[in-house]
């Protein structure tokens, strides 16, 4: 009985011990870690091991994995940020289609015209375009796509919210939009309105808001696609990834290399992602990793790190309704001082400094004006002629971090430093992002001075210069100066309301120019995106571009639109 | 009082807790700074929609009004909308809790069957190299976060050592058909061993990383609560009657002795859904609490207050449980729970 009892109790233990030792081996299953091997793989090995087949698709399909900052909205009414745009270029076509180069090409759209008072836009559609359910894409889709769009007021709705007064299908074939006021980059703009398939969305409706239209398809729209667009949704798991097929009956088809599927993981966490690049389970790396996993990237056989110029500027957002910073020398000081040279090549990175109120990278950038750079001299000039000349001291400057982006306290720390030098106290405040958004609302509690980055909403300088220097946006983050110069207004409206591209661009230059002179807020550096990739067995066209020396506009989402991505 | 009429009040009293917990959340979601509807429509939303959403939400009413509505709703089966997802939250809930309830299971069972082994191992080597070995361990295994074990693992076992995979439930990408959420579940249901062992090899990783906090706790409980029972008298009693020390261990020793290793553990449950999120995010597992994390993130009000609820009955839940199973360990405590009500 004794020994009964006693082997009882070793079995607990041993039972015990032997689990751990089983899942510390991983159940050594069979050839479970061939696919898993690091090191240089040969690239037809590569293709088709790392691939995880998804349900459905036949063996060895090739599907493009890539992260995002988090799953996608795939509603077109509903998406707009990098996650969904990247979903939603590859699920749905729209008239007109953004260039690397900065211009835009037709798509749906083959060809258009514009009334010479730049208030009707007319279009002409491509005939035999399917979408994924086998039905025609008509005009009246596209009509309806842009009302439900104006309707649920969310997504790219403010892109054509105010300037579209309305849109009509003259025939099936014909598509007129009629604006409120003439507007430039309405044609790059128009690459966001991701046309819908009307009747199948009808078909899908469920109780809500909007009147007759319900819900407008809101609910079914979450997990499906009711597009015309390369790919297809084959499975949307909320808060995990979506993978997506190809549109076999795509009108513009298919090159030999083109992926069979793509999946997008709504995760950018960066132990995962180093690990899955390594083991060639991820293709395309996110732009949020940290410098030390860039590092690591491109250190991995066949991976490349890339870096993109997506029109993003790295500001110091000033609040000109705020002592000191409503001085412009003492603004001006504030800029000499930044050490531009020593943060774009040790702190941050393949930035570039900036070069004017916009950036470099956008169509109808001013090249003439000058880079931004540190003068330690005219620092001092320009504080001699401030008003708060000889009393800094009693002027404390507080500049503002995002407490959610940690590299940029490197950046607020060297403003700190740098400022010292010519008598500026700087107090270094750290502030998460949601309060901040916040502060930004109202003139006496936006920070006399905040890091911010702003992203250009379409491909052309018009767009940073109305969100971060036009009088309607103050009050939002992106414009924090609350300058309410009726003067840089004019200016801007003028410009986005030429239709000649040409005259635009010279109006765009006009408005920098005379932004840099009044001076409201302090342009750092140009943030390019950065990209890492297993550049073994995948030709991503851009990076091919770039290879080439030629330059590349990333406009959102569009970098990972799969018909420019092939495997070698 | 019976058992069962002891049982029913604590259920009842559960009911009061969730209740004043909703509260508490439903105040303490509306303070944090942000607007929810700004955040979920993005800065560029015309006011014009934030508005309406902000309507829609009712966060244009009083508190009170609001809280009232919301509990109306709640108490019909409906949580709301989510910001994040766009999709009811119960459907979210139901949609991810199964993946962190199946997470924390294996955790659970992981702390349990080798934290207390290895706790009944120290105590039967007291003081000699095996229980100073396990003690070291069990430092290790307390001071060290689960996320920071998640990354060893991820880097020994995923990267270095590949014998794991790396993320999320399964390999195939739709292999999992849903019945009752639970992956490796739902296989068994459908005999599917081949996606059966997938979603086991899959879930290891991650639970093993999150019991090893609970497992060390577990494993110093009973060692010290084993020591302090071998000085009692019916120890003493049963040694001198000339039972081996083994016999003795297990069969009069361990019983008593694992009742606050099993109190603890109900406490533990609810720690392991708190600790689930950073190892959630490092293993792409699509569970309830990094659900609840990116929710506090968007101040997604809707989401926030149904996950704290969740955790919160599930919290009452495992404690109902563990209260059951002491008592059904040591007859004292039920009894004395009876005399005493």
């Amino acid at each position: 009985m004794k020994r009964l009892q006693r082997n009882a109790g070793l079995r607990v233990v041993g039972t015990a011990i032997a689990a751990c030792v089983l899942a510390a081996l991983g159940f050594a299953v069979p050839g479970a870690s061939e696919a898993a091997q690091p090191g240089p793989v040969p690239v037809a090995i590569v293709a088709q091991a790392a691939q995880a087949p998804a349900a459905g698709t036949p063996a060895g399909a090739r599907i493009i994995r890539f992260t995002m900052a988090n799953t996608p909205k795939i509603d077109p009414g509903v998406g707009s940020d990098g996650s969904s745009s990247s979903a939603l270029v590859n699920l749905y076509d729209s008239l007109v289609f953004p260039e690397y180069d900065g211009s835009v090409s037709p798509l749906l759209a083959t060809r258009w015209d514009v009334s010479s008072d730049g208030l009707t836009y007319t279009f002409r559609l491509r005939g035999g375009v399917k979408f994924h359910n086998g039905k025609e894409v008509t005009a009246d889709d596209v009509v309806f796509s842009m009302e439900r769009m104006l309707t649920m007021k969310q997504g790219y709705a403010y892109l054509f919210a105010g300037r579209v007064k309305s849109v009509s299908a003259p025939d099936k074939t014909t598509v007129r939009f009629q604006l409120e006021r003439p507007f430039g980059p309405f044609l790059p703009t128009l690459s966001r309105l991701y046309i819908l398939n009307k009747d199948q969305v009808m078909a899908h409706l469920q109780p809500g808001q909007y009147g007759d239209k319900q819900d407008y398809g809101r609910a079914w729209l979450a997990a499906n696609d009711a597009g015309s667009g390369p790919y297809q949704v084959k499975e949307m798991r909320q808060n995990e990834y979506l993978l997506a097929e190809r549109f076999k009956e795509y009108w513009g088809g298919f090159k030999p290399g083109n992926p069979d599927g793509f999946k997008l993981i709504g995760s950018t966490e960066p132990v995962m992602v180093r690990t899955l690049m390594s083991r060639k389970e991820l293709d395309i790396a996110d732009e949020y990793q940290p410098m030390e996993n860039y590092r690591s990237f491109a250190r991995m056989p066949g991976v490349e790190v890339v870096n993109y110029s997506t029109g993003k500027l790295m500001y110091v957002a000033t609040n000109t309704a705020k002592p000191p910073t409503d001085d412009i020398h003492f603004r001006k000081a504030l800029s000499y001082v930044i050490d531009y040279d020593t943060l774009t090549k040790m702190v941050f990175p393949d930035t570039k400094p900036a070069v004017g109120p916009v950036s470099a990278a956008l169509p109808g950038h001013d090249a003439k004006l000058p880079a931004a750079k540190q003068d330690l001299e005219a620092a001092k000039r320009e504080l001699a002629q401030s008003k708060y000349a000889g009393k800094l001291d009693q002027y404390p400057v507080d500049l503002v971090w995002v407490a959610e982006t940690p590299d940029r306290e490197k950046l607020a720390l060297s403003i700190q430093a740098d400022a010292a030098k010519v008598g500026i106290k700087v107090n270094v405040i750290k502030t998460p992002w949601v309060a901040v958004v916040e502060q930004a609302s109202k003139p006496e509690t936006t920070p006399m001075a905040c890091t911010v980055v702003v992203s250009p909403n379409y491909s052309e300088a018009g767009a940073l210069l109305g969100a971060a220097f036009h009088s309607s946006a103050t009050g939002k983050w992106e414009n924090m100066t609350w300058s309410k110069n009726a003067e840089i207004d004019k200016l801007i409206e003028e410009a986005i309301q030429t239709t000649d591209r040409q005259q635009r661009f010279e109006r765009y230059a006009v408005a920098q120019r005379r932004i840099m002179e009044l001076f409201p807020t302090i342009p750092v550096f140009e943030a390019p995106e950065k990209r890492a990739y297993q550049a073994s067995y995948i030709s991503w066209q851009p990076a091919e571009l770039m290879k080439a020396g030629k330059p590349v506009l990333a406009v959102m989402g569009y970098l990972n639109y799969m018909r420019n991505i092939e495997y070698k | 009082m019976s058992s069962w009429t002891f049982i029913l009040r604590r259920m009842a009293w559960s009911v009061f807790a969730l209740f004043g917990l909703s509260l508490v959340i439903f105040i303490l979601s509306r303070v944090i700074p942000g607007d929810p509807a700004r955040m979920a429509l993005g800065p560029s939303a015309p006011e014009a929609a934030v508005t309406e959403l902000r309507r829609q939400m009712r966060l244009d009413q009083p508190l009170p009004a609001q809280y009232a509505g919301w509990l109306w709703a709640a108490l019909h089966g409906d949580l709301g909308l989510s910001l994040v997802t766009m999709r009811p939250v119960l459907t979210d809930i139901q949609d991810f809790l199964p993946a962190t309830m199946e997470l924390v299971a294996l955790a659970a069972l992981i702390e349990l069957a080798v934290g207390i082994s290895l706790g009944v191992l120290s105590a039967m080597y007291s003081r000699r190299w095996v229980d100073n070995a396990i003690r070291l361990l069990a430092y290790l295994g307390i001071v060290n976060p689960a996320f920071v074990f998640a990354v060893m693992f991820m880097l020994v076992f995923v990267y270095l050592w590949p014998i794991f995979p790396a993320v999320g439930r399964v390999t195939v990408d739709g292999s999992l058909v849903r019945t009752t959420g639970l992956a490796t579940v739902d296989a068994l249901l459908r005999g599917d061993l081949v996606t059966f062992w997938d979603a086991l090899r899959h879930l290891v990783l991650p639970a093993t990383a999150l019991a090893m906090n609970g497992t060390a706790q577990l494993a110093r409980i009973t060692r010290s609560s084993m020591v302090d029972n071998l000085g009692r008298d019916y120890v003493a009693m049963a040694t001198a009657q000339g039972l081996d020390r083994r016999t003795i261990m297990f069969k009069y020793l361990l019983r008593p002795s694992v009742i606050p290793s099993v109190s603890l553990m109900g406490l533990q449950f609810a720690a392991l859904f708190g600790n689930a999120f950073l190892v959630e995010l490092i293993f792409n597992w699509p569970g309830l609490s990094r659900y609840g994390v990116t929710a506090m993130l968007h101040k997604d009000l809707n989401a926030m207050t149904a996950v704290v609820l969740t955790v919160g009955l599930v919290f009452v839940l495992a404690n109902i449980v563990t209260d059951i199973v002491v008592a059904l360990l040591d007859p004292r405590i039920r009894l004395g729970a009876g005399a005493e009500t």
